[in-house]
């Protein structure tokens, strides 16, 4: 008997858990045929592409699962012309909906999502996305995760714009595809988070954010802001010597030393500062504030804000630090080699600040106005 | 593993064929190194970043003793090894499936230290990463070492030859986004896909599995398309030239991953875990519940008693669903009948694929994959004894009452994966590693034992039906 090493090549316990569909000739026949329906040249590869995705789908779906009961959306619930979710296909399975996300390539390792399909109305909104990466040529697709609906960060879903495409990582997607033939068979649609409640117990949306305020002069005082704490900003605390000798290790404390040291720009020693972690994005917001000293008009006041990553995250390219206020606005951007984006403005007791951070794929967050006002009658 | 372990455990190339491609050694100088270090902190251990960052200085710093230096550098070594390894099991997720290889065929490449004092003129790449790193321009050093690893050329031509070149420059075209391209290069891409595009259902209909080079036809209709966006060009022919510089710089975009500066690469959230099957962190779902240790005991009780049966059931089930299944396609349905007596070469004599399809009469190398693919029955049989195994204990944590019904996603989560580990420990690993190892004689794993038997009942007059 002779000896011999391998069967189809060296693979492990990984290789059981990925699926990789082939695709036969009946799947290319049917995409083929749907995509000469398409009456605009510039989509029928799209559809192409998406039906030989859903065709393998399925035909993985029923291999692998007995009895699953399959259904594309009820005709009346489907979406319309004038609810335009390119790139997803839709499925409900043992009352699962499902979008299919389909893509050419996930090279990049950033998958693209339509807003619409986040934002869908409810009754179609998928329970469950499912990525699908279509090799034409292999003749393959490749089911690259699942990721359930009330998993995509709640500023993605609080500030969805319904034309704008969104890009996530692939990191978030459930790779193993085992986990996915498990939730379809075993998940009850009653047990699963819908899409509609997942959005009522959001936080009010940016208009009612508008209200809140910060009022740093009661960082300098030592008091505590109600806006900050319910903001779940740090406690203000002063910028002392020390803080700037020390090599400190969290990003926005080493900013602001490298800002004194490199930019130098001045802070005075009275300044108090504070941060926030916004969830659901990559950024963290650190603010000094302070109130110039005795020869200055006494109503005058600074502040000085800094975007950084939050710890284990990365600042993406083209992230834009914005500060609005009545009557103007400063605007930079995050260029390849920086590691943060500051803001120093100064100035009256009426004045106001709103800071706006925006990166492409993320939906734009609004900060609470800074403002520094005496209580009245001091 | 504990957090502070990663500086004094090395994870070191095995190239034993049967394990998982390395191994993780404990380094004891390492250790004593670290643990006097952490001894200065009296009762409570040091924060992670802090211990890296004094290392880090101690192994940069010109004015350092020796053994200092020795000492941090070898903790630093140890730490190198585990992002490395990570790195290497994403490169593998993203390009390994459907082109046959896994992360142990990219560990050599960038595995080759064994924690032993650097002689003559070979440098480890776990020191070359660490000399090439600077903490103030870079945003991690695990990230640094993800970055390094994407880099690395021979890493890379590995990928480009076994994966990505069987994508052809067309293929690579067609699914590029012109929208992430600039000035000429997004016409030339626009105009590509009108055309290329327009066509390649047809041409794939007319059995071109590969994309073929544009005819001369495509390229006449391009060149006047980008005529029109006054775009001019010599010729369709240096159409065909423009359109492979641009294939070109999109394969090596590929295999290079994200784009930008080591600024911009998200590569902190690597999270260097090692040790573990488990290959990367899904994002968790905040309200996890776990498992009582007291109700995961009698849990694993009730495992342990159902494994056996629902692994029987489980190989009933996927034979007969591919038989079924090769039955129901006209290509494949001559070979249904073949897949037992296949499985009997593979399992009770142990004889090669080639060895397998000649004594069937088997031609195709696809006849023979879509008949034996073993792979593809493993998958099946661990999703099915997962599936009987779940069912089952639903069934108990109801009876039990540990758990309110319908469950809830993040509960089902939890109890799958336990129950992976669980039936990857009995079961699979042994049955993969075996596959893969040498061999010369039947196959002999407790998952080898199960199959034989059921193969041996099914041929036997009286078949036992599924259950």
């Amino acid at each position: 008997m002779s000896t011999q090493t391998d069967i189809n090549g060296f693979w492990d316990l990984q290789v059981l858990q990925e699926a990789v569909i082939p695709l036969e000739i009946e799947h290319f026949d049917r995409a083929v045929e749907l995509s000469q329906t398409e009456s605009h040249e510039h989509h029928q590869w799209q559809v192409y592409i998406e039906e030989l995705a859903y065709g393998g789908f399925l035909t993985w779906l029923a291999e692998r699962t007995l009895a699953l009961a399959i259904a594309p959306l009820p005709q009346s619930s489907a979406p319309s012309r004038d609810w335009p979710t390119a790139g997803v296909k839709h499925l409900v399975v043992n009352g699962l909906r499902l979008g299919l996300l389909v893509t050419e390539s996930v090279a990049h390792e950033t998958v693209t999502i339509p807003g619409a399909a986040i934002i869908a109305p409810t009754e179609l909104a998928p329970h469950l996305y499912v990525l699908l990466e279509v090799q034409e040529e292999q003749e393959q697709i490749i089911l690259r995760g699942c990721l359930w609906c009330d998993q995509l960060p709640e500023q993605i879903r609080q500030f969805v714009q319904p034309d704008a495409i969104y890009g996530l990582p692939l990191d978030w997607f459930d790779p193993d595809s085992t986990h996915l033939l498990v939730y379809l068979q075993f998940l009850q649609p009653a047990a699963v988070v819908n899409p509609a409640v997942a959005k009522s117990v959001l936080p009010p949306p940016i208009a009612a954010r508008h209200q809140t305020l910060i009022n740093v002069w009661n960082w300098a005082q030592n008091g505590v802001d109600v806006t900050t704490q319910v903001l779940s900003w740090s406690l203000p605390q002063p910028l002392t010597p020390a803080f700037a000798l020390r090599r400190s290790p969290t990003k926005v404390e080493a900013a602001f030393q490298d800002l004194m040291r490199r930019q130098q720009i001045d802070i005075p020693s009275q300044a108090q500062y504070s941060y926030v972690n916004l969830e659901g994005t990559p950024f963290q917001i650190g603010a000094v504030s302070w109130l110039p000293g005795e020869t200055r008009s006494p109503c005058e006041w600074a502040l000085l804000l800094i975007v950084v990553a939050q710890p284990g995250k990365v600042l993406p390219l083209g992230t834009t630090l914005q500060v609005m206020t009545a009557t103007g606005l400063a605007e930079v951007t995050l260029e390849t080699t920086d590691l943060y984006l500051y803001i120093l403005v100064a100035g009256g007791q009426e004045e106001a600040f709103t800071p706006t951070v925006r990166s492409p794929h993320i939906a734009p967050v609004i900060l609470p106005a800074f403002i520094c006002r005496p209580p009245s009658g001091s | 593993m504990n957090e502070l372990s990663r500086y004094w455990k090395l994870i070191k190339l095995d190239a034993a064929e049967a394990g998982r491609g390395y191994q993780i050694q404990a380094l004891p100088p390492a250790q004593q190194f670290l643990e006097a270090y952490c001894s200065d902190f009296a009762d409570r251990t040091p924060p992670p970043d802090q211990v890296q960052n004094q290392l880090l200085q101690w192994l940069q710093a010109p004015t350092a003793e020796q053994t200092t230096h020795t000492g941090s550098e070898l903790c630093l070594r140890c730490y190198v090894s585990h992002p490395i390894l990570q790195s290497c099991l994403r490169r593998s997720r993203l390009f390994g499936p459907g082109y046959g290889f896994t992360y142990r065929d990219l560990l050599p490449f960038v595995l080759n230290d064994d924690g032993k004092p650097i002689q003559g003129h070979f440098v480890p790449f776990a020191i070359e990463i660490l000399r090439s790193f600077c903490p103030q321009q870079s945003a991690s050093l695990a990230g640094w070492v993800d970055l390094r690893v994407r880099r690395h050329p021979e890493l890379n031509q590995f990928l480009l030859e076994r994966g990505l070149h069987s994508s052809s420059d067309w293929a690579l075209l067609n699914r590029a986004n012109p929208h992430q391209m600039h000035g000429i290069d997004r016409v030339l891409v626009e105009v590509f896909h009108q055309v290329y595009r327009r066509d390649r259902p047809q041409h794939h209909q007319q059995g071109r599995q590969r994309c073929s080079d544009p005819t001369e036809l495509q390229l006449q209709e391009m060149y006047q398309r980008l005529r029109e966006q006054q775009v001019s060009l010599p010729s369709a022919q240096s159409v065909l030239g423009q359109l492979k510089r641009i294939a070109d710089r999109l394969r090596q975009a590929e295999i290079w991953g994200r784009r930008g500066s080591p600024v911009t690469e998200p590569l902190e959230t690597i999270d260097p875990e090692t040790g573990e099957a488990r290959l990367r962190e899904v994002p968790g779902r905040t309200d996890e519940p776990e498992l009582e240790a007291e109700e995961r005991s009698k849990l694993q009780q009730f495992c342990c008693d159902r494994l056996h049966h629902c692994l029987e059931q489980a190989i009933q089930q996927a034979l007969c669903e591919r038989i079924q299944h090769l039955q129901q396609r006209p290509r494949y349905a001559q070979f249904a009948h073949q897949v037992k007596p296949a499985l009997q070469l593979l399992y009770v004599e142990g004889k090669s694929q080639a060895q397998i399809a000649a004594q069937l009469g088997m031609t195709n190398q696809s006849q023979v994959s879509r008949v034996l693919n073993p792979k593809e029955l493993l998958t099946a049989i661990r999703q099915h004894t997962l599936e009987r195994l779940l069912r089952d204990l639903l069934t108990k944590v109801q009876e039990l009452n540990l758990v309110e019904f319908p469950v809830s996603p993040a509960y089902l989560n939890n109890l799958v994966q336990q129950l992976e580990t669980f039936v990857d420990e009995q079961v699979f690993y042994a049955a993969v590693a075996e596959l893969n190892a040498t061999r010369n004689g039947p196959l002999n794993s407790a998952f080898a034992d199960r199959l034989r038997l059921v193969l041996h009942e099914q041929s036997s007059p009286v078949a036992s039906p599924i259950a």
